[in-house]
């Protein structure tokens, strides 16, 4: 997965790392977070750094090379990858049957372990707990008030183009027409201005609202989908949605 | 360039940077990039494959502004194995030289 953040990156590769049982985490994020800063203080992007760190499937991989499997299973996955089957993804969690091809260099050569990866008791329950709180209130809660804010856009919206369109016309009908009101024409255009750009800025608001809204849901969908990632069907969908998200 | 070929050879350049002077992650990713294309987060797994079997080793050096830094040092034995491997890519090139050049027949 490709990321644009320090956090977003941090975090992805935690994940990863925990998911693939690789042996000192806590090390290894230090080191990362370490180069974030030194990029930071170089005068690099956030953005510019996780781009040439590059994917967090392809530094997994070497660390599950390091702890067993040997570079030759991940010479199988970049072969399959080239011919276009179906080892893309989440990468370790294929399982690995060819033989070592020659190694160049003093490589170590132990035989491919086949892995496999599936989500601990204790994580189900913690994400169990995690969906009832986000699912039961954050969600519902966070929908109301959009809700909420997209209604008081619109109220704003149409009142302010009403009274604009009522000043147009009292200019036209001389205040004696179907329009009767006690404002001259000139002060309820402007009125009708005020509201109506209100009602504009609004708008703004809420679209930035919703398109958050959709952000989380697609990021809880990723997080999922990262959690059950020795899971086929969740697999899939996770890297529909990744694939959607890039 | 070939991954595989760049993979094989990376090892090498690391060991090879490292018997100039100890650096930090970021200052050797950097060298190393400013050479050569590179994923340069995969240096991070090296320098822990690297540092696994002993060919090299780490220390935190407090500093004054920002947090510690790691710095990477080269192991006597992680020498050894440069100069081999230094010596094994020479011997290596000059014939891949050699039969790239058409040269083959001569000398």
């Amino acid at each position: 997965m490709i990321c644009n953040t320090k956090s977003e990156f941090l975090t992805g590769l935690r994940i990863a790392l925990e998911n693939n049982n690789v042996s000192d985490t806590r090390d290894i994020l230090t080191d990362f977070r370490q180069h974030f800063e030194d990029g930071e203080a170089a005068g690099e992007s956030e953005a510019e750094v996780c781009r040439k760190l590059g994917d967090i499937d392809e530094i997994i991989k070497q660390y599950i090379n390091d702890d067993g499997i040997d570079a030759a299973a991940e010479t199988t996955v970049t072969q399959a990858k080239q011919t276009g089957s179906d080892a893309s993804g989440f990468g370790a969690d294929t399982q690995y049957s060819a033989p070592p091809p020659p190694q160049y260099g003093n490589v170590q050569t132990a035989a491919p372990q086949p892995q496999k990866f599936s989500p601990s008791a204790g994580k189900i329950v913690g994400i169990i707990c995690l969906d009832l709180f986000v699912y039961s209130w954050a969600i519902p809660t966070l929908a109301s008030l959009i809700i909420s804010l997209m209604s008081v856009t619109i109220a704003f919206l149409t009142s302010g183009l009403a009274v604009l369109i009522a000043g147009i016309m009292s200019c036209f009908m001389n205040m004696s027409g179907v329009i009767v009101t006690g404002f001259a024409p000139a002060s309820l255009i402007f009125l009708g201005l005020l509201v109506t750009s209100l009602g504009g800025m609004l708008l703004i608001a809420s679209i930035a609202s919703v398109k958050g809204f959709v952000n989380i849901i697609i990021a809880i969908i990723n997080h999922h989908a990262r959690i059950f990632s020795g899971h086929n069907v969740l697999r899939k969908i996770g890297k529909k949605y990744r694939e959607v998200q890039v | 360039m070939q991954t595989q070929l760049k993979r094989g050879t990376l090892e090498m350049c690391v060991l090879s940077i490292l018997c100039r002077g100890d650096r930090y992650g970021y200052e050797l990713v950097n060298i190393i990039s400013d050479c050569m294309h590179i994923t340069e987060g995969t240096i991070y797994p090296l320098m822990k494959r690297l540092k696994d079997a002993g060919s090299i080793d780490s220390y935190i050096v407090e500093s004054q502004e920002g947090p510690p830094r790691k710095y990477y040092n080269i192991t006597d034995s992680g020498r050894l194995i440069q100069k081999e491997q230094e010596q094994e890519w020479r011997t290596f090139s000059a014939a891949i030289n050699r039969l790239l050049d058409g040269e083959e027949n001569r000398s």
